[in-house]
């Protein structure tokens, strides 16, 4: 499985300073970007292409919170969910509101940063049903805020 | 699997250029520029070179601009399967292009009294996939090795980043004589990452022209137009009337602008400056809206004509002599395939890193479904008959399998230079197809233009669109 963490050098943790990933992603770059292998035969071409290409993976990986979540639960083996009945009563609320034409931004803003926040606190304490709950809930949030 | 790495700066003493000179190519719609690295600093070889090209007594003629028979701004039809005439004579836009790059050479070679080894040429970023690949074929056809094509705008941000020292979020506005670009760069202890970018290849200084050649009733209006960068009334026309007429074309660059910000999540306020490049950029409205938008003034501390070309040359010296400089550009639109015959599965979205890889899985409808159409596309919208098509190929002889068995997987790869490759392999038999994207069809530069626009316009109705049709699928 690829992992993106080692890609960049990285410790393998969900609070990740963005700086710090920027720094990681430069530096791996500047060994393995193609560019740097612009007169070099098309075998060495095409590792280095391969490289960079992961290396790009990894970073826009673990530059989107959600990404890096999905990442180190299956990492840990845990599926995730694929639906959730609990939360489809807030979902419809949220249908019938915007329908209805008023305007919820504000609310969906909220909610996203204390699921942000949950998942987060589950990841860190390894309780994965719990963070998979937050993970579901804060996609279809990001989804509907688009 | 480990692969030996060649420090930065180590490659000049494994490869020594022979005796050829190394040099950055902006090959523009109006006019093109070529630039070397002589001493460090990046110098423009000779005067700038209009991009026409006229059939003379003694044969083809670039960069004349008297003869009523000429073929100008033909950049703008790079990648599309037409044919142009002048005189007797019908081209293609490549071979035109191949001219303009011919006489390059030959200019180089004059002027430096050494053979052009290697070439860096400049694209709009929002270039696609013909229109690169056209100006690859361009550059063979003229007997030019090109070390690697760069966006135009990524090229200005070098040139000026390296000039200036500037580090910090900038904003390259490059509005020229055929295309705009907006790109939003992160300027960084050398390295220069693009975080977004956006443009409209339909929309230029020869736009304006043509609007202002109607309204007049005239040929030959960009005299008037630049005069009035200067002046407020030049040959009877006020700049109110030549604003007037530009001003839409202008809110449009200002829109564009506008989705780019809004892709890479800023805010006009958080960059350091706004970069001018472009001969567009002299017109003060352009410069006024400009700066409205930013809320600051715009830099325009390099030259305008000339910060493309110089910017190429300094990536060529940097790729043949080795560098600490690291250009990290992303991909202009998104790419994807087409799904259940009307939907786009978008496989890598627009402002992706390059090079970037991304798969996605298929399977078949039917019982023994012998074979699967791949059909590639480019573009934001969420239908197919929306979207650029790039390629389709099929994928024969599937093993016969029950319905929803056979497994597919379709891979994208988008090199350094956004040059895109799709292969397809089916993960039971292992049988596989691979196809470089060579684009059949030439694109209606009104297509591609307005693209975006409607993906903005649409996206919603696209979206709700595209749910009914999943849901009534199911």
């Amino acid at each position: 499985m690829f992992d993106p963490y080692e890609a960049l050098g990285l410790e393998k943790t969900f609070n990740i300073d963005l700086n710090a990933l920027e720094q990681a992603y430069f530096a791996a770059q500047r060994k393995v970007h193609p560019d740097q292998f612009a007169l070099a035969d098309e075998q060495k071409k095409l590792q280095a292409s391969l490289q960079a290409t992961l290396v790009n993976k990894a970073y826009v990986l673990l530059k989107n919170p959600l990404d890096r979540a999905t990442h180190l639960l299956e990492a840990r083996g845990v599926s995730l969910l694929t639906h959730d009945p609990e939360f489809l009563p807030k979902v419809i609320e949220w249908h019938e509101r915007t329908e209805a034409g008023e305007d919820i931004t504000s609310e969906l803003a909220r909610e996203e940063a204390a699921l942000l926040q949950e998942l987060t606190q589950a990841l860190e304490h390894h309780q994965n049903e719990r963070a998979t709950k937050a993970l579901y809930r804060l996609n279809y949030v990001q989804k509907v805020k688009k | 699997m480990p692969i030996q790495l060649v420090e930065p700066g180590q490659t000049s003493e494994l490869h020594n250029p022979k005796k050829g000179v190394v040099v950055g190519i902006d090959l523009g719609t109006t006019h093109s520029v070529v630039a070397y690295v002589p001493n460090k600093i990046p110098k423009v070889i000779g005067p700038l070179i209009p991009s026409t090209l006229s059939l003379e007594e003694k044969g083809f003629c670039v960069g004349g601009i008297s003869s009523p028979e000429r073929l100008s701004s033909t950049k703008r039809l790079m990648g599309q399967n037409i044919q142009l005439k002048v005189g007797s004579h019908t081209l293609t836009p490549v071979e035109v292009a191949s001219h303009i790059l011919s006489y390059i050479s030959d200019r180089v070679e004059k002027n430096l009294g050494a053979p052009l080894e290697a070439a860096v040429i400049t694209v709009p970023a929002y270039f696609d996939e013909a229109a690169r690949v056209a100006t690859k074929q361009a550059a063979a056809l003229a007997g030019i090795k090109v070390l690697r094509l760069i966006n135009e705008p990524t090229a200005a941000a070098l040139a000026y980043g390296l000039e200036t020292g500037a580090e910090g979020l900038y904003a390259i506005y490059d509005f020229g004589g055929g295309t705009f670009d907006l790109s939003l760069l992160k300027l960084q202890k050398g390295v220069f990452q693009v975080l977004a970018t956006g443009g409209d290849l339909a929309l230029g200084g020869d736009d304006i022209d043509e609007a202002l050649a109607k309204y007049l009733n005239t040929m030959n209006v960009r005299e008037i137009k630049e005069n009035l960068s200067q002046l407020e009334t030049y040959e009877g026309v006020t700049r109110k009337d030549l604003e007037a007429i530009a001003r839409p074309f202008v809110q449009k660059t200002i829109d564009i602008t506008a989705r780019v910000f809004k892709d890479a999540g800023l805010n006009p306020k958080d960059i350091q400056g706004g970069v001018l490049v472009g001969g567009m950029t002299r017109m003060p409205l352009v410069r006024q809206e400009v700066e409205a938008f930013f809320g600051k003034a715009p830099l325009c501390n390099i030259d305008p004509d000339r910060a493309v070309a110089l910017g190429a040359a300094l990536s060529a010296h940097g790729l043949v002599n080795g560098s600490d400089t690291l250009l990290l550009d992303v991909t202009p639109l998104s790419l994807g395939l087409e799904i259940r015959g009307e939907l786009v599965e978008k496989i890598i979205p627009r402002n992706t890193p390059l090079p970037a890889l991304a798969s996605s899985e298929f399977t078949t409808q039917e019982d023994g479904q012998g074979g699967m159409v791949i059909h590639v596309v480019q573009g934001e919208r969420e239908f197919v008959q929306d979207c650029r098509s790039l390629a389709r190929f099929e994928l024969k002889g599937l093993p016969p399998l029950p319905a929803g068995m056979a497994r597919v997987r379709v891979d994208f790869a988008v090199d350094v230079e956004g040059l895109l490759t799709v292969s397809a392999i089916e993960k039971t038999t292992g049988l596989s197809q691979h196809v470089e994207v060579r684009p059949s069809s030439g694109l209606d530069d009104k297509t591609l233009a307005d693209i975006l626009l409607e993906s903005q316009k649409y996206g919603r109705q696209d979206m709700e669109k595209r749910l009914w049709a999943e849901n009534h699928k199911h």
